[in-house]
């Protein structure tokens, strides 16, 4: 056993069996560029209210794993996908799927900040209002509630018809969680959604993606393989875009089964 | 910094020739300004402010030996400058121009980016680059041959039923040289203008931006709504008011188009009109035979005019766009 640096307890975490209970089914899913495979021949299952990293080096196939359970991989021209995706009822890739309902249930927060060009409280209202969920005379409580649970409100109440990119980055990505849960997704896909923040901000972050838990399915990229050790229940490990071991975060970190999931814990590899 | 010393023969010229190239175009824009004030100084004299108010503008009997003289300047009999007609009438044409070619050019543009397969895209940006490298005497030509023509037999009656909610659209509405009919040819000469700068924008609008409107189960129309039209909202202010630029002194295809109106403001949007660019054009080769030279005076007073215009319409424009970059919007700003 190499847990290396990583050799610290895994705090909450002490699930051994991967969970059962599957929210998120992948089968045999690739992801091509041309003829070029980015990822291949992958099968997973991600478990239901559960936080899942996707830890892997540069050009493993992580983002684009994610990518394809929201088909955000139709709007890149030269990408195809084969292989299926199924979020509970949903078969994600048939031809009849309803994208607008399968990205009102599946949330999506990227690397960078991407606040609309609108003010503060559009950037929350408008995608509700847009799928018709928002309750007549509801809008300024729902604003207030999604600002409250991210921590925002505070910093931003006098100013919600401001901009957003007034806002700290920090801020601004708490604004995108906070216009993601008002949807209330059944899954969130986090693209590395703290790489660009400051500790203090990746630290409040972390904590709400462990309130969520209880309502939210999670699987989260992340470069950062002490945020994966702190947050996660469960982890997948990619290499060169194909599956290498997917465990529990605490088998993941103290007793991988693969050798290169040992050498990637321990920063011989990544 | 270096100092002189240090700087070889080569760093000298290069020096030399920037900093005149450098100063070149302020110095025409200058040097253009003093000479039209210049020779527009007896005009102004002799008008006042006439100019602004007068709709008769006549040079007056060039033939005759008899003058007139106000403010110590001479003219010929009858001569009178008021230019409100062609101040009218610029506006107009131009306005008029722009509020067709702005939707035009825009939602063209979104359509064809989002929809349009990326290959006939280029295809159909070509044409679009051919449309503004057609001469302005063409565009006039086929204004007053087929355009015009057409659209006072089969177009403009039917607007005049328009004509009871907004009173300008009332007829008659005449052969098809007037007002409208100048004003749509400049809005489709404007329309390349435009339409080529917001293609522009809209490649550079960032993709995460719009995945962030994506990702939350949005249609294109509402990623174009709230995503992408905020974000190229002041360019297309910017390339608006360049295309006005070209309305607004675009000359010889008004000249042919506008009917040629002197002394008298259009009282429907069919009427004959002129702008104070096709007056010049106009009125140029007369104006060069008075024997009073006062003709040429008042020719220079409507081009300082029409500078003035251009350059308070190019100031007003980037204070606009100044004032709104600096909202809700992230252009020029990190994000």
């Amino acid at each position: 056993m190499s847990a290396g640096y990583l050799s610290v307890p895994a705090g909450a975490v002490h699930q051994q069996e991967l969970s059962t209970d599957t929210a998120i089914r992948v089968n045999d899913l690739s992801v091509l560029v041309g003829q070029k495979a980015l990822v291949d021949n992958v099968s997973l299952t991600f478990p239901h209210k559960r936080i899942t990293a996707i830890v892997g080096p540069t050009g493993s196939g992580k983002t684009t794993v994610l990518r394809a359970i929201n088909r955000m991989h139709d709007h890149t021209p030269g990408f195809s996908v084969k292989g299926d995706v199924t979020i509970g009822d949903i078969d994600v890739y048939s031809p009849d799927a309803n994208l607008r309902v399968l990205r009102r249930r599946v949330g999506m927060l990227f690397q960078r900040a991407n606040p609309f060009p609108q003010s503060i409280q559009d950037n929350i209202l408008i995608a509700p209002k847009a799928h018709g969920m928002v309750p007549k005379n509801g809008s300024r409580d729902l604003c207030e509630s999604l600002l409250q649970e991210v921590g925002l409100w505070n910093a931003v109440k006098d100013r919600l018809g401001g901009s957003p990119f007034m806002l700290s980055g920090g801020q601004q990505q708490l604004l995108c969680l906070a216009r993601m849960l008002a949807l209330q997704p059944d899954v969130a896909l986090l693209d590395e959604p703290t790489s660009a923040l400051d500790p203090g901000t990746t630290e409040h972050i972390e904590s709400l993606l462990k309130g969520l838990r209880e309502k939210v399915t999670i699987l989260i990229v992340t470069h950062n393989l002490a945020q994966a050790l702190r947050i996660s229940d469960e982890v997948v490990f990619l290499m060169a875009g194909k599956l290498v071991e997917h465990a529990t975060a605490n088998k993941f970190f103290h007793d991988a089964a693969d050798e290169r999931s040992r050498e990637y814990v321990s920063g011989r590899i990544g | 910094m270096s100092t002189a010393s240090e700087l070889t023969t080569g760093d000298r010229i290069l020096r030399a020739v920037s900093a005149v190239a450098g100063f070149l175009p302020g110095g025409i824009v200058g040097f253009f300004a003093v000479v039209m004030i210049l020779t527009a100084i007896p005009a102004i004299a002799f008008s006042g402010l006439n100019f602004f108010t007068g709709t008769t503008f006549t040079l007056g009997n060039l033939y005759a030996v008899t003058t007139i003289t106000h403010n110590g300047v001479t003219a010929p009999h009858g001569a009178a400058y008021g230019a409100l007609t062609f101040i009218v009438g610029t506006f107009a044409t131009s306005i008029f121009a722009l509020v067709l070619a702005i939707p035009v050019s825009v939602g063209g543009v979104l359509m064809l980016t989002e929809w349009v397969p990326r290959r006939l895209q280029n295809t159909l940006a070509v044409f679009l680059e051919l449309l503004a490298g057609i001469p302005s005497v063409v565009f006039g030509l086929w204004g007053i041959v087929v355009f015009g023509p057409i659209m006072a037999q089969h177009v403009y009656p039917a607007l005049t039923s328009i004509g009871n909610v907004i009173p300008w659209f009332k007829g008659p509405v005449g052969a098809g040289e007037g007002l409208l009919t100048a004003s749509l040819v400049l809005g489709i000469m404007v329309i390349p203008i435009i339409a080529s700068t917001t293609r522009e924008l809209l490649r550079g609008v960032p993709v995460l931006a719009k995945e962030g409107a994506i990702a939350l189960g949005m249609t294109r129309y509402e990623t174009t709504r709230v995503v992408t039209l905020p974000y190229i909202r002041t360019g297309i202010l910017a390339a608006s008011l360049l295309g006005w630029g070209r309305a607004l002194g675009e000359t010889i295809a008004v000249l042919i188009v506008s009917g040629n109106a002197l002394n008298v403001l259009p009282h429907n949007i069919y009427s004959p009109t002129s702008t104070i660019a096709s007056t010049i054009a106009a009125l140029l080769d007369a104006a060069l035979t008075d024997f009073t030279g006062s003709a040429v005076h008042a020719l220079a007073y409507l081009g300082l005019l029409l500078l003035v215009i251009s350059l308070l319409t190019n100031f007003a424009g980037r204070l606009v766009i100044k004032r709104v970059s600096t909202g809700a919007l992230p252009v020029g700003r990190g994000i």
